[in-house]
């Protein structure tokens, strides 16, 4: 028994690798889904949208690069998605380099049919600065993007010709993986402006995030993959984040299981120890 | 005058800013207004720095054929190749899309995804419960991660109502210090700045 409980606890890690690696390569191989309930975080983001319309305008940052496309990037399609089916005008505004080629991506692969680039929604492009950059764009909205990402200037996009400020819009949404994040936008749009803000952010920024939605400066959180799953879920559209989540369980389930076995192991060879003392 | 130009114009800009968050006269918002525009161009300069530093550096490591110089190559050839695609056909022509969606973004994702595999040879190795803090840790994270994937809330109902007054109650109060401290951190290493003590940006102690 000692023998096996050392042998387990030495493990080599490529048998960790490999068993990490199968227990997320079987859901491509068989996909399944399991019911999750909706937290209230992204219940009260998707009652929001729900109340907007066409004479709203939405500015949405997809402030994330590839690394994180999975992680939160079903939230920024799923998101989109229902913001289109309401009517209301998106307006891509990106404050990390990466953000432009993100909205282009989502824009894509998601857009419904029958929506106009440039009406209906656009992208505008990145801007350097972090927080400093948002400032301004809420501040001058078309000083700080004076073209959209096409180089198309903002005189010839009807959709921003009365987006002049943060004044002008109904909701802010971030996407994002670090940095000033979500407080930055609480300090540059919520308190400024007043104006409503939501985060989608990955899970280890989530807790972070939870003193703003409880002091009610965030109307919606929507953390990691599982909140886009839920978000997919509430506006029926299965997508990118709902199939990943066969994957995180098995892996979740599976380091799980490893914390559990290296603490057994531990226990054993302890008492072993303290018993031949 | 190499410390007291910038540290004046730091002064000065900071003064602007914080009367116009607590004053409302229209001369000192139009100037913030500008003040805040200029800081897109210069966040853009930072960029174009950054680059150049990057650049400096591995050519000087090509240069003096460091370990692994060869990687420092493929490094500045991507760096050019993108920097001139974007600037001559642009980031919206279907080829660069082609290779930032095929290759860039592919190999982002992939460096990303193999940090599951070091974290679960972590958790095997390093996750034990060696004392009573490390045992309200393990139990606490145990919960969280059931608690993110559907299957935590099949095993048991109340592993989500467990995670949500962890994170609603001791998560909250520990956050909110946190954000206050660094609020109130941040008030006073801005009062150093403005007043001109900081001197470390100056190149000073």
């Amino acid at each position: 028994m000692t023998q096996f409980m050392e042998k387990l606890q030495n493990i080599d890690r490529r048998i960790l690798f490999v068993l990490i690696f199968l227990a997320m390569a079987y859901p491509l191989v068989k996909p399944f889904t399991l019911p999750m309930a909706i937290t209230q975080e992204v219940m009260s983001l998707y009652d929001f949208i729900e109340k907007l319309g066409p004479n709203d305008i939405v500015i949405v940052a997809p402030d994330y690069s590839p690394a994180y496309a999975p992680t939160v990037g079903g939230a920024c399609e799923a998101i989109f998605v229902h913001l289109m089916r309401r009517g209301a005008k998106v307006v891509f505004a990106s404050f990390e380099r990466d953000g432009p080629m993100m909205a282009e991506n989502v824009i894509a692969s998601a857009t419904p049919a029958g929506k106009k680039y440039g009406v209906d929604y656009v992208n505008m492009g990145f801007r350097a600065g972090g927080e400093g950059a948002v400032a301004s764009a809420l501040q001058d909205f078309p000083t700080a993007f004076p073209k959209d990402f096409q180089g198309t200037p903002v005189k010839d996009l009807p959709i921003v010709q009365n987006l002049k400020s943060a004044k002008d819009i109904s909701l802010g949404i971030l996407f994002s993986t670090g940095g000033y994040a979500g407080g930055g936008w609480v300090r540059q749009l919520v308190q400024p402006y007043g104006k409503p803000f939501a985060a989608c952010v990955t899970g280890m920024m989530g807790p972070a995030h939870i003193p703003y939605y409880q002091a009610k400066q965030l109307i919606g959180l929507v953390v990691d993959m599982k909140g886009g799953a839920e978000y997919e879920t509430l506006i029926k559209r299965p997508s990118g984040s709902l199939a990943g989540m066969g994957a995180q369980t098995l892996a979740q389930l599976l380091i799980v299981l490893y914390m559990i076995i290296a603490n057994v192991t531990y226990f054993t060879l302890k008492k072993e120890r303290v018993r031949t003392r | 005058m190499r410390r007291e130009v910038p540290a004046i114009v730091l002064a000065f800009v900071g003064l602007v800013m914080i009367a116009e968050t607590f004053l409302n006269i229209p001369a000192v918002a139009s100037l913030s207004r500008d003040i805040k525009n200029w800081g897109i161009i210069i966040g853009g300069f930072a960029l174009a720095l950054g680059s150049a530093n990057l650049a400096r550096f591995h050519a000087v490591r090509i240069a003096r054929k460091n370990k692994e110089w060869y990687n420092s190559v493929a490094l500045l050839a991507s760096m050019a190749v993108f920097a001139l695609a974007g600037v001559t056909i642009g980031p919206k022509a279907a080829s660069y899309s082609f290779y930032y969606n095929n290759f860039l973004a592919p190999m982002n994702t992939t460096l990303q995804g193999m940090t599951v595999f070091f974290v679960g040879s972590a958790a095997y190795r390093a996750f034990t419960v060696r004392n009573s803090e490390a045992a309200i840790l393990l139990l606490t994270a145990l919960i969280v991660i059931l608690s993110s994937i559907p299957l935590g809330e099949q095993l048991w109902s109340q592993i989500p109502v467990i995670s949500k007054w962890i994170q609603d109650v001791p998560n909250l109060s520990g956050q909110r210090g946190i954000i206050i401290t660094s609020a109130v951190g941040s008030m006073a290493i801005g009062l150093r700045v403005l007043l001109g003590l900081e001197r470390a940006h100056f190149g000073g102690e």
